[in-house]
């Protein structure tokens, strides 16, 4: 948006998506409402109020757990996005703090010094730390003095260098880059001269720069260790990180998904191992079908929507999309790995563990994983192995 | 281009080079004139940074980026602006880089004689592209005409709330002094008044 438009009229004017325009207008009415009644806000409220806008608009786009409560419409612990990141995410749809026009709805912006000389009023600090930021618990309180009311809370939150979710990704990173001198595939099949080139960076120093012709060995300790991210990032859906009837909640890992013959630590290990689902397929009469439609029981393909009242697990997790799609790949994954089942129908292409690191090495090794090095050395293995066992040009001079 | 930049991280169930991301890309390489030779794709990732915030501090507004190797940033801010804005492009010119030199030799050809081919796609191109990045103006001899005509794509577009970023030489743009040009003039401001500006630190801008 580059218009000047009244801090009032930002519903009205901001272009919403279809999908998402009910539940965005209404939260943003909220704040709106709730700013207004304040009136007074300091300068640095106001920009936090923006940015809580803009963030709500990014979690709902991005299909990430919204964390704005209607108990409490200004609450800005939680604005981590990084500016940047909404502004290309949102697109036409992010606010401009500069282009808001308070005055039109007789909303104050005082300095914050101003704030702090009001009387009756007591400011309390909350600090997070850069490197190890609570994201599923509360943020913890610095403060001795107990506040009284009314109160102004400044929230002081290290953005900066947070590591965006985007560096997780297993697709490509958002300018590919290679080195168009060194080809590491070049064959001709037919008519058609097939090449790949080795991708930069050489050594990756995220993990969607993994690509298939990235050589683990090439890479130093220090190297590994730049590939974990530095907060914890809920990979999962984000329903896995909501609380719900029967089902337990790890406070790293989110729901525990319940499959019949297998202890909780393997389905916490399976959780460790595998915390990204994505795009995953299996052969079905030589056709690649989507894996979270159909489950193998005792060798026998079986529609989920048909069996899951028969399953057991039916009566504690909810019958939704992304439960079943959990259920679905964790069972084979166990069945996989614990039992060593050969799966008649397996997956399309590999799927090893650790292919994405979703938290620092510190929390791993709260989790028991003590050897940082070697995990991030299953990383990089993994996402080769995952890309070169689907990259249909290596899989067409196979095939030649 | 006959690869796709993808490839080292495809994991598209087959390749027969006609699946959109292959399609959409190279078209827009193609019509950019980015080959395989280009220096684009070894880019480091300072420039490559650089260049994103550029394209996301001028977005949907005019700016200008000051570079000692204007071709080589021209270059790579189309190249990023193609990796942003290629998904559903569906063929259409949403990024082009004009060379304005040329542009203007093309359009003073054409007073005298037939058009060359490819000047009223230009035309079209430059008015509707998503992001326009005017380069190739380090040699352009700034008079009334090819300062009006630069000032009047940049409002053109500006009305459209479309990008529109110059990338000129570090030296600026020459213009005669004194007489009674004030095209040259109104053009050098607006784009002094628009220079990009680096980050302090952590990308955040001045």
């Amino acid at each position: 948006m580059s218009r000047i438009t009244k801090f009032s009229q930002i519903t009205s004017s901001l272009p919403y998506p279809a999908q998402s325009r009910g539940l965005l207008q209404s939260i943003h009415s909220s704040i709106v409402t709730a700013v207004c009644e304040k009136g007074k806000l300091t300068r640095k409220e106001s920009r936090n109020v923006i940015k809580l806008i803009n963030t709500v608009s990014y979690q709902c786009i991005q299909q990430e757990s919204i964390t704005w409560k209607k108990e409490d419409p200004l609450n800005f612990t939680d604005l981590t996005v990084e500016d940047d990141t909404l502004q290309h995410v949102l697109g036409n749809m992010y606010l401009v703090y500069k282009n808001i026009n308070w005055k039109a709805d007789e909303i104050d912006i005082v300095a914050e010094t101003k704030a702090a000389e009001a009387p009756q009023v007591e400011q309390t600090v909350t600090v997070v730390e850069l490197t190890e930021p609570k994201l599923a618990e509360p943020v913890p309180e610095l403060t001795t003095v107990a506040p009284k009311v009314p109160v102004y809370t400044n929230t002081i939150i290290a953005t900066a260098d947070l590591t965006p979710k985007e560096d997780l990704y297993i697709q490509p990173p958002l300018v590919p880059r290679f080195n168009p001198l060194h080809m590491v595939v070049s064959r001709t099949v037919g008519d058609c001269q097939y090449e790949i080139y080795e991708s930069y960076p050489i050594i990756p120093k995220k993990q969607n720069e993994i690509s298939m012709t990235t050589d683990v060995n090439r890479m130093t300790s220090k190297d590994l260790r730049n590939l974990f991210p530095n907060r914890r990032i809920c990979t999962r859906a984000s329903i896995m990180y909501e609380e719900q009837e029967h089902l337990e909640m790890h406070p790293i890992l989110g729901l525990i998904i319940p499959v019949e013959g297998f202890t909780r630590d393997q389905l916490i290990d399976n959780l460790i191992k595998y915390p990204h689902i994505f795009r995953l397929t299996k052969v079905v009469n030589n056709e690649l079908v989507s894996f979270y439609t159909t489950v193998e029981i005792n060798g026998e393909l079986q529609k989920i929507t048909e069996i899951w009242n028969t399953l057991p697990e039916s009566k504690y997790i909810p019958y939704n999309r992304d439960f079943v799609k959990e259920y679905v790949v964790r069972r084979y994954l166990l069945e996989r790995d614990v039992k060593g089942i050969h799966h008649k129908y397996p997956l399309f292409g590999t799927l090893d563990p650790y292919l994405t690191l979703f938290t620092t090495p510190d929390e791993y090794q709260q989790l028991g994983i003590n050897d940082t090095d070697a995990l991030a050395r299953s990383c990089v293995k993994a996402r080769v192995s995952y890309k070169q066992s689907r990259n249909p040009v290596i899989r067409r001079l196979q095939n030649a | 281009m006959r690869n796709c930049i993808f490839t080292a991280h495809c994991t598209e169930p087959f390749c027969d080079r006609s699946c959109p991301t292959f399609v959409e890309t190279t078209y827009l390489l193609e019509r950019n004139g980015i080959n395989l030779n280009n220096s684009v794709f070894q880019a480091e990732d300072a420039s490559v940074l650089k260049s994103l915030n550029v394209l996301a501090k001028f977005q949907g507004s005019f700016g200008a980026l000051k570079c000692e190797d204007t071709l080589k940033w021209a270059d790579l801010l189309t190249y990023c602006a193609i990796c942003q804005n290629w998904k559903g492009s569906q063929l259409h010119c949403t990024v082009f880089n004009l060379k304005y030199a040329k542009y203007l030799d093309d359009l003073k050809k054409s007073w005298s004689g037939p058009a060359p081919e490819n000047l009223e796609l230009t035309q079209i191109w430059m008015q509707t592209a998503k992001i326009l990045i005017v380069s190739n103006l380090d040699y352009v001899n700034f008079g009334d005409f090819e300062s009006q005509t630069l000032l009047n794509t940049i409002q053109l577009r500006a009305a459209e709330n479309l990008t529109t970023i110059v990338v000129v030489p570090s030296l600026g743009i020459v213009t005669k002094p004194g007489g009674l040009n004030s095209f040259p003039i109104l053009l050098k401001k607006k784009i002094d008044s628009s220079l990009y500006k680096e980050p302090k630190i952590g990308g955040i801008q001045q």
